[in-house]
């Protein structure tokens, strides 16, 4: 058993012994097999198990007046603990904590689906709730709302958006949650906004109390175990398509998202995506996703990425874009096809260059699956965690963070790396732009073979990524939680001014640093360095 | 009008119909309450591909990879996997496929998967 930093076993067993009291023998996990079922099963760490992030033991509470009582003795006896709500945010670290020796809160059957209110639209819900629980659910209830969720559909809507995820079709999902439950370091039970008042009918409905919102401060947090959430629906589209642009010169590139920002900010377009086709058609390490031509990968090997007419000669050979972009919308069928419409007679009057035609029709509502799907495919499948900076959406920032991160590969003559890269190009987190976002979040995997060797190489490339797109105001939107401190220290600004503020809450709401120490760079002060 | 509201135990919803008390009392319906669990955690890697999709789902892709058609790729339509192999997999995991802990699957919901996926196939 992995104990935590300055806990003793005896104190360990002996809460242990507490929370079995709380929930059951059945259900305090600390036999070795039981415990390993909370490793990062997509650890970097993978082949060499001993520097693994390890939970000491798990607990899993029903109610939330369990995890009252868990949070109270895990201060009594000073044992740090680590709350998952289903654990699968893999490529992020899965349901490993921070601090080797936490013991996880696994809130997975704490899974009411608690109200659905399909007239104001939006839904109360327990973490353990995952995405595949809640479609199957809105299905047999005929609920015509349809979950924002990621690919793998295992997850929790909770947890997710707690983490600040991203869903299809719409992008963020912490933007939809209103309100919030959390049980905090001192076992008191908080509601956020109008759940402050003695009567809560408002607090699914507007998310602000009086004075600060508290909403954000549990997000990427450890100031809180959140035990309920509520969340506004997304209705279940009748139509979702898009609108494409594509031309054989990058400067239209600009064009194009001048028209696409004024067809987003006036309504009329959800959101859309820039890139180019060509380059990025070269990135993959599965053969058969690359279709790319071997000229393009050879011009992305080059320190300058290729000259302009090095690309425009080769995109005419191969009839493949260099610069291309998308927008798209959803909602009633009539509605859609008439802003579509719209849109592209705006391309043609404003005589935005490229060809410009309407998409194929997608379902209104997308697949949720538990399938990563093509990356079974890649080079190994042992798992990968993501590299993931937000980006502004224009051509210079789309251009320069490539740059520097192909420069990056060079530097450390990482070829391989290079060639998986690619070129980013597309969106800010829903297919076809249907995203309400302003930003562009790239999204790379790093793969974890079972070379430990080849496995710290890429850990030190991911390192120095971190610091190189964080130099330029690309920082993480989420991080693996064993990259979180490195991350977290890019948001140097006035001597890292966020970092210490989000302590001094830490340090005074949960005072035996009890709560995720170590989530996403914020550890308490005993355990804080420098 | 009033909207529409529901109050539910997701939870206990579950486990009654993906047989917690089955394998004890009913063991005639455990693989039925198996293919509840096999439909609930399994076939989003394990099933067959998608209408007008370009792969099969990640499971499947990897046995294809792997058994060459020598074996079926869709789990379910597996005859030989023993029930050990089965129980040793969801817990632990193998290559992409994280380990199924027992707050997501239980061991009697296990036992059902068993039951279902040595099910003779037709």
């Amino acid at each position: 058993m992995k104990l935590p930093p300055g806990v003793s076993e005896e104190s360990l067993r002996r809460a242990l012994q507490e929370f079995t009291t709380v929930v059951g023998q059945e259900w305090v996990f600390d036999k070795d097999d039981d415990v390993a079922r909370y490793n990062d099963s997509y650890s970097p760490f993978v082949a060499e198990p001993e520097k693994q992030r390890v939970a000491s033991a798990a607990v899993a509470p029903t109610t939330v007046e369990q995890v009252q009582q868990i949070v109270r003795i895990a201060n009594k006896y000073k044992i740090p603990l680590y709350p998952v709500s289903t654990g699968r945010n893999l490529g992020y670290g899965g349901s490993a904590p921070n601090l080797s020796g936490s013991v996880v809160v696994d809130l997975k059957r704490m899974n009411r689906i608690i109200e659905v209110n399909t007239r104001e639209g939006y839904m109360i819900v327990e973490p353990g709730v995952s995405f595949i629980e809640l479609r199957r659910y809105f299905e047999e209830n005929q609920i015509d709302y349809a979950p924002s969720a990621p690919g793998p559909g295992w997850g929790s809507p909770i947890g997710n958006a707690l983490d600040r995820g991203v869903g299809m079709p719409c992008g963020d999902n912490f933007s939809a949650v209103k309100g919030l439950e959390v049980v905090l370091a001192n076992g008191e039970v908080l509601r956020t906004g109008r759940g402050g008042l003695r009567d809560q009918k408002l607090w699914p409905l507007y998310r602000y109390g009086l004075g600060p919102d508290l909403l954000g401060l549990f997000s990427q947090s450890n100031l809180g175990i959140v035990t309920k959430a509520c969340f506004w629906l997304e209705p279940k589209a009748e139509l979702s398509q898009g609108i494409n642009i594509a031309s054989f010169n990058d400067e239209d590139l600009d064009p194009m998202i001048d028209a696409l920002h004024h067809l987003s900010n006036q309504g009329v377009l959800d959101g859309f995506e820039i890139g180019s086709p060509l380059r990025s058609s070269t990135g993959s390490n599965d053969v058969r996703m690359a279709f790319g031509p071997a000229e393009a990968k050879a011009l992305l090997r080059r320190r300058d990425g290729g000259s302009k007419a090095e690309w425009e000669a080769l995109a005419k050979k191969v009839n493949i874009p260099l610069a291309g972009a998308s927008g798209g919308a959803r909602g009633p069928a009539p509605i859609v096809k008439a802003k579509l419409d719209y849109a592209l007679d705006y391309l043609q009057r404003t005589k935005v260059p490229g060809v410009a035609q309407i998409g194929m029709a997608l379902p209104g509502q997308f697949p949720i699956t538990i399938d990563f799907g093509a990356l079974a495919m890649k080079a190994s499948n042992l798992g990968h965690y993501y590299f993931s900076p937000i980006l502004r959406r224009t051509r210079d920032d789309l251009f320069a963070i490539n740059d520097t991160i192909r420069n990056v590969f060079i530097d450390a003559g990482d070829i391989e790396m290079l060639d998986e890269f690619g070129f980013y190009g597309a969106g800010g987190g829903g297919p076809i732009g249907l995203a309400k976002e302003k930003h562009m979040v790239l999204l790379m995997e790093f793969l974890v073979f079972s070379d430990a060797d080849k496995n710290r190489r890429r850990r030190e490339l991911f390192q120095k990524l971190v610091k190189a797109c964080g130099e330029k105001g690309w920082g993480e939107y989420r991080a693996p939680v064993v990259f979180q401190d490195e991350a977290q220290a890019e948001f140097s600004f006035n001597n890292g001014v966020q970092r210490r503020f989000v302590e001094s809450l830490y340090d005074a709401v949960d005072q035996n640093g009890i709560l995720s120490p170590g989530r996403m760079g914020i550890w308490p002060k005993h355990l804080r360095s420098g | 009008m009033r909207g529409m509201m529901w109050q539910v135990t997701l939870w206990a919803a579950v486990a009654l119909v993906t047989g917690v008390r089955v394998e004890a009392a009913a063991p005639v319906a455990a693989p039925s309450a198996g293919k509840m669990v096999y439909d609930q955690w399994c076939v989003g890697c394990h099933g067959p591909m998608a209408a007008g999709g370009r792969f099969p789902p990640a499971g499947t892709s990897i046995l294809q990879q792997r058994y060459q058609n020598k074996l079926p790729a869709v789990l379910n339509e597996r005859t030989d996997l023993k029930p050990e192999f089965i129980r040793t997999v969801v817990r632990q995991g193998i290559a992409l496929m994280p380990a199924l802990r027992k707050t997501e699957v239980t061991d009697p919901q296990l036992d059902a998967l068993i039951a279902y996926l040595s099910l003779p196939k037709r």
